[in-house]
């Protein structure tokens, strides 16, 4: 079998009978040394942002009505991301469990320019251009419809595979006009999920799940109001849930929300919570300490593990939700320009 | 020895024999099976996108729903419109959005930007069905079973329901065609209680048209339901129904619009009440009381009113209604003193026949009727309504609210009924 190989490397490598001789002599260490180059040639080809992963996508048709929308997308995400935004659905690209509708076409043009303005251009400004090239996600998934648990009565918003995909839910709901709404369906769930991808990726600090231990409940947190999640230390009442979603929340809630927001916040969390009948759940705790003690930790981690300043990025992105219309005006202006294309 | 070398032999012929098998296989295809996936898609693409009015589209969201008409028109530039006029898209209505053809393990049509008319029944937040997170649970992506260029057999992804699509005549409009529809849609109103189904001769009660669910009670506990679609032609049942040995699924509305004909010669058919059952089934839930009479007729009731002036009462209303065992002649009567208003009840048992109704008079238990029947007039009045009557239904088949009837034995005693709530 070596002997098969090496007369295969003889032939296509043009190998000089001297030089073929020493690999005879030698053949088990060159065939380790052939094998670790084969390797290192592999290696070689990863994560390049030059050739786009997405190989298998059919050439844009310019005769198709959606060709502008589609060369936007190839100019704004696919090739500086490497991103395939997906807003054309299929079943199998989804999560079975649940019941979904495909996201408006309407709607799927304003998610794409509002999230190019509000989540990947504020990461620019402050990370600078390569960061989400390296980190960011390589799929964006728009659903029309909430992926709903009517057993538990709760939905999900959006979720993040393996570092790679986000899929975001209810973009039918979509109201660029509503920046609470848009933050709580879309953008709190992108920081929310991307924060997934970077602690999957460099671990966050062990300490932070000693704050609230022993307060997490996966299986009864959609019961707790936000009263009650605050006076435990939890920015929400689904960072109640596990450790990890805690600190994504955490994350989330700190870019997106309004220091007003964040006010009533620390002041819920400084007083004993109230549960849904409106009973007073005592607790041993000091909500408002735990939660600006896991905001520093965040604050450091990202600093210390991303470079990534944390308050820099949350005042970009208030600076940008107040530039959503004539973002929006922009973007369309853009994508029509791209009907030149077709003619 | 010898024996082992002979069995050397035999196996070393059968592994010769099997390889060589392996090498004379041929390639029953032309082309690789990605190849043939592609040319498929290509094509039901082009025949899909041909049919410049459109494709009707028999949609069942899931097996036990009932099915919707749609009309789709696929743009070859990728935009599918969809026209829809039911329940759940009550004002005529033309959607867009995109469609495609996508190899899923086959050739897959998918409607994969949000088209209300389509995807209402697969939104989970529509307020449909089993409400919210579920909804219609329809399909939005179909397998194509069978392509041509008149007609696809699809298959709902999920729910893998039986799903038709043929192509629209080219001369037609869309809106006619839902025009078309609610002709046949009249014969499941709300107001008729019941359908007959005949298969050569026999008959089953169908209820529930109106849902589009039909239930027929069957020799087994539980009655069969069975969904349909209404079309601009006729119904088709989700699947065939098999009665009395004759399986039937599609039926054909008649000229005069009363009846559904699965053939031409009628063994198998379905048809509206005939008048008498549509009285007696609609008495649950109205009343039917005496508006004109003959003159025969309006002699007894001027003595049952001076028989109740006699007694400072005047007659408000007589009318039919049900008590659940029987039906009664409810006699309205007030005080022409103090203005308040009572009832006599007096029963009779009905029954429909072929050709009208028998009413037998059974007697009366309650205070007013034993009151009232001393009275003058109505002892004949009671005896003149326990008869045989033919029965017509003045205003409508479909939802007759007008009835006459006649004495058979004496034609000229006859009177009018109107349907009140």
């Amino acid at each position: 079998m070596t002997s098969v190989i090496l007369e295969t490397l003889k032939k296509e490598y043009k190998l000089t009978n001297y030089e073929y001789s020493l690999m005879r002599k030698n053949s088990k260490i060159w065939l380790l040394i052939w094998t670790a180059a084969l390797f290192s040639a592999c290696v070689r080809f990863e994560d390049s942002f030059t050739d786009s992963i997405f190989v298998d996508e059919p050439e844009l048709d310019p005769a198709s009505e959606l060709y502008p929308f589609d060369r936007w997308l190839e100019e704004n995400y696919l090739k500086p991301y490497n991103l395939d935004f997906r807003y054309r659905m299929q079943d199998k690209g989804s999560d079975m469990d649940y019941n979904l509708v495909p996201a408006k076409l309407e709607n799927s043009l304003e998610m794409a320019i509002l999230v190019k303005h509000l989540w990947f251009e504020a990461y620019n400004d402050v990370a600078g251009p390569d960061f989400l090239k390296q980190h960011g996600p390589r799929i964006i998934h728009l659903i029309g419809s909430a992926a709903y648990k009517p057993a538990l009565q709760t939905m999900v918003l959006g979720t993040a595979e393996a570092g790679i995909k986000i899929t975001l839910y209810n973009c039918n709901e979509l109201n660029p006009k509503n920046i609470d709404l848009l933050n709580e369906y879309y953008f709190e769930t992108m920081h929310h999920e991307f924060a997934h991808i970077l602690h999957q990726k460099k671990t966050y600090p062990k300490e932070f799940e000693t704050f609230s231990a022993g307060y997490y409940d996966p299986s009864y947190w959609q019961e707790r109001t936000d009263s009650e999640a605050a006076s435990l230390g939890f920015a929400s009442p689904y960072g109640s849930s596990q450790p990890r979603e805690d600190f994504v929340e955490i994350i989330a809630n700190y870019i997106v929300k309004d220091s007003v927001w964040w006010t009533d916040r620390l002041r819920m969390a400084s007083q004993s919570g109230v549960n849904r009948d409106g009973q007073v759940v005592d607790d041993p705790l000091d909500g408002q300490e735990i939660i600006e003690a896991k905001i520093d930790m965040c604050r450091k981690w990202l600093k210390e593990s991303w470079d990534l300043d944390l308050d820099s990025l949350r005042r970009n992105v208030t600076k940008r939700q107040l530039q959503i219309d004539s973002a929006l005006i922009e973007g369309y202006k853009k994508i029509d320009e791209y009907k030149n294309e077709q003619l | 020895m010898k024996k082992n070398r002979y069995l050397y032999v035999l196996l070393s012929g059968l592994i010769l024999i099997l390889s060589s098998c392996v090498r004379t296989e041929e390639s029953l295809f032309e082309e690789s099976a990605a190849l043939r996936l592609n040319r498929a898609i290509a094509n039901d693409r082009k025949l899909l996108s041909s049919a410049d009015n459109g494709w009707v589209m028999e949609y069942f969201p899931t097996n036990g729903s009932p099915g919707f008409v749609l009309l789709i028109r696929f743009d070859s530039s990728g935009i599918a419109s969809i026209a829809a006029k039911n329940e759940v898209t009550p004002m005529y209505d033309i959607s867009t959005g995109t469609w495609n053809m996508i190899d899923d393990s086959g050739p897959v049509l998918t409607f994969d930007t949000y088209n209300a008319a389509l995807h209402v029944f697969s939104d989970p937040n529509s307020g449909y069905g089993q409400g919210l997170g579920i909804g219609l649970a329809g399909d939005y992506e179909f397998i194509i079973m069978n392509a041509s260029e008149t007609e696809f057999t699809l298959k709902g992804k999920k729910r893998g329901t039986n799903i038709r699509l043929y192509r629209f005549p080219e001369k037609k409009e869309w809106r006619s065609y839902f025009a078309d529809v609610n002709k046949v849609n009249a014969l499941f109103n709300v107001n008729i209680p019941y359908l007959h189904l005949t298969v050569n001769g026999s008959r089953v009660m169908l209820t529930g048209g109106h849902s589009h669910i039909f239930n027929i009670e069957t020799a087994s506990d539980y009655p069969v339901e069975i969904p349909f679609i209404v079309t601009d032609e006729g119904i088709r049942f989700a699947q065939p129904f098999e009665t009395n040995g004759v399986s039937v699924q599609k039926f054909r509305l008649s000229d005069d619009g009363n009846s559904l004909w699965a053939d031409e010669n009628a063994i198998a058919k379905i048809e509206l009440p005939l008048p008498q059952e549509f009285f007696v089934a609609t008495l649950q839930t109205k009343k039917w009381a005496i508006d004109t009479t003959s003159a025969g007729l309006r002699g007894i009731i001027d003595s049952v009113y001076a028989g109740l002036n006699a007694v400072n009462r005047t007659l408000v209303q007589l009318d039919f209604r049900d008590l659940s065992d029987s039906v009664a002649l409810a006699v309205q009567v007030k005080s022409t003193a103090t203005g308040v208003t009572a009832i006599g009840r007096f029963y009779y048992s009905v029954k429909p026949t072929e050709d009208g109704i028998e009413f037998a008079y059974k007697g009366t238990s309650d205070t007013g009727g034993d009151v009232l029947r001393r009275l003058s007039g109505f002892s004949e009045l009671l005896q003149a309504l326990d008869a045989t009557f033919k029965i017509d239904s003045v205003n409508s088949t479909l939802n007759p609210s007008v009835l006459t009837l006649e004495n058979t034995a004496d034609t000229s005693l006859w009177f009018v009924l109107k349907q009140r709530l």
